[in-house]
């Protein structure tokens, strides 16, 4: 399956522009980590992937076809899970699963039990959706998503409500399947991403601001993030942000992320996450992922 | 999508509205004002005709349907809930068509409204068997698909098409949906009204009672109900197509 988003521009009815100008080419396999904070497009994004809005400018093609004219088949080779979903609190787990198969034309009844067993509800297969948990209601979203082995599969905020085992289990379980498969993966942990995607997406005010790999991103950020000791009441230096601060002997160790570092802080390794923060909080200079990392 | 895929989301379709918290109560109220309405009105015959004539059948059935089309007009709001537009976020990324869907909720309202009709139609016919032991039912039939089809096909079409707008408009269907009994008799929605009127004005036979007979125009008044109701869902389809892209 191949993607490609061509200079696309999203501008709901209420003026707000959602996306401006982006484009992307993903072909399978890919496991794409789509970051960003809240209200930055990453939705918006998801639903123009699956037909669910139509792009102000610009097209999307699968397969080198107008997605539109490709809807059905889209949809045929999709699983979809949105950030916030309803299920039919009346029907069991099972039953639930069973009426998401008959939409997706699965004929196969054994799908339904292959899910159940990735997503670790084989044992409430018999219980009605009323009487789960939000992390059990969670799984049954993913597990639907799941079904009919998708070509391409996208979640928006899939590991929400899950405790920290599950959410290792579940990005484990998603990067199995994306072997031969596109996943685009929308979340706000960026462990998450770093932990099994081979390319990230950031996404900011509407635009990409960075695509590549977590590596080129981390490497982009060397010598722009730094730590140093502060007193409680110290203001934060300018242009910088606080990436953690942690309560010590020697005052507040502060780990900082900045275009220039104040002097008396002592450069560090950077993680994906301060290479996100720097990267989102720098949108007047755009990341070429071509760009060469810094000289260290 | 394949038929047993088709028949598989009618049937969950079918069970949900079926147990849907509503339903029962829905029903045993319908079937409450039908036996009232038996006991109360249609023993006493409809224009100077016996009690189980055509004539005071069809003013029955006229009676219980206004009830039965607010009970599917209450169940199709069901359809246009927030938590159903929070379920469809998931079934909207399935291949399954607009049309389908839309052909699916009016099959399933549709069969809530027949099992409706038919605990009207047993109690009647219990009621014809027990005080009068009345048995000759099939003048009954075709005049009750004449009555009822229309019908629902209307409230069904005119339901799903204001639902697909704004659910609160379903609600403001049901007074006007209760008024067209109201209006002159040829276009009451429900004929109850033309039922009890018609049979005074026609020669009376040799049975002592008006011979069953509707007008052209009745009939034309029901096919142009049906045609309105059908041409409603086509456009719930189209309506349907276009808001799964919006924001």
């Amino acid at each position: 399956m191949k993607i490609d988003v061509d200079h696309i521009t999203m501008i709901y009815p209420s003026g707000k522009k959602a996306l401006q100008d982006i484009s992307l080419h993903a072909e399978s396999p890919n496991f794409i980590g789509v970051l960003g904070p809240n209200g930055a497009g990453k939705t918006t994004l998801m639903k123009l992937l699956i037909a669910g809005l139509l792009p102000t400018k610009g097209e999307i093609l699968l397969n080198e076809m107008p997605l539109l004219s490709q809807e059905k088949y889209l949809k045929s080779q999709l699983g979809y899970l949105p950030q916030s979903f309803g299920l039919y609190d009346e029907l069991t787990v099972w039953q639930f699963l069973d009426y998401m198969a008959a939409l997706k034309n699965i004929k196969d009844p054994g799908a339904i039990t292959e899910v159940l067993e990735r997503t670790n509800m084989t044992g409430q297969k018999k219980t009605r959706i009323r009487s789960l948990s939000g992390g059990q209601r969670q799984r049954v979203g993913i597990a639907q998503a799941l079904l009919g082995n998708p070509q391409l599969i996208i979640l928006d905020e899939p590991t929400v409500g899950l405790d920290p085992e599950e959410r290792v289990k579940f990005r484990n379980i998603f990067s199995e399947m994306a072997q031969d498969k596109i996943v685009l993966l929308s979340t706000h942990i960026v462990e998450d991403v770093q932990a099994v995607c081979n390319r990230v997406l950031v996404i900011h005010d509407g635009l990409i601001l960075f695509d590549g790999t977590p590596s080129r991103l981390i490497a982009q950020t060397e010598q722009h993030v730094g730590i140093y000791h502060a007193q409680l009441g110290d203001a934060v230096p300018d242009g910088c942000q606080i990436v953690s601060k942690v309560h010590t002997a020697d005052g507040i160790r502060s780990r900082i992320v900045a275009e220039h570092l104040p002097p008396y802080a002592q450069p560090c390794e950077p993680t994906l996450e301060d290479a996100y923060l720097y990267c989102i909080h720098r949108p007047q200079n755009r990341i070429d992922p071509r760009e060469e990392p810094a000289a260290k | 999508m394949n038929k047993k895929c088709f028949l598989k989301i009618l049937c969950y379709e079918l069970r949900r509205t079926l147990l849907n918290r509503l339903f029962p109560g829905l029903l045993l109220v319908n079937g409450l004002y039908a036996w009232f309405l038996l006991s109360y009105d249609i023993v006493l015959g409809t224009a100077y005709t016996a009690p189980f004539s055509v004539w005071s059948y069809c003013t029955y059935l006229g009676k219980t349907l206004p009830v039965a089309a607010v009970t599917v007009l209450l169940l199709l709001s069901n359809y246009y809930s927030r938590k159903q537009k929070q379920i469809e976020e998931l079934t909207a990324a399935t291949p399954v068509s607009p049309f389908s869907q839309v052909l699916i909720r009016t099959l399933a309202a549709g069969s809530c409204f027949l099992l409706i009709c038919l605990v009207e139609i047993a109690l009647s016919l219990l009621f014809y068997i027990q005080f009068f032991r009345f048995h000759d039912f099939a003048a009954f039939i075709l005049p009750t698909f004449l009555l009822i089809l229309p019908c629902f096909i209307l409230i069904n079409g005119l339901g799903q098409l204001l639902g697909s707008l704004h659910r609160s408009l379903i609600y403001a269907l049901i007074l006007p949906a209760l008024a067209l009994h109201s209006i002159p008799s040829v276009f009451d929605l429900f004929s109850a009204g033309y039922f009890s009127t018609v049979p005074l004005t026609l020669p009376v036979g040799a049975d002592g009672e008006p011979a069953f007979t509707v007008s052209a125009a009745f009939t034309a008044t029901r096919l142009s109900y049906a045609a309105l109701g059908i041409a409603c869902i086509c456009l719930t389809t189209v309506l349907s197509a276009r808001k799964s892209r919006k924001a």
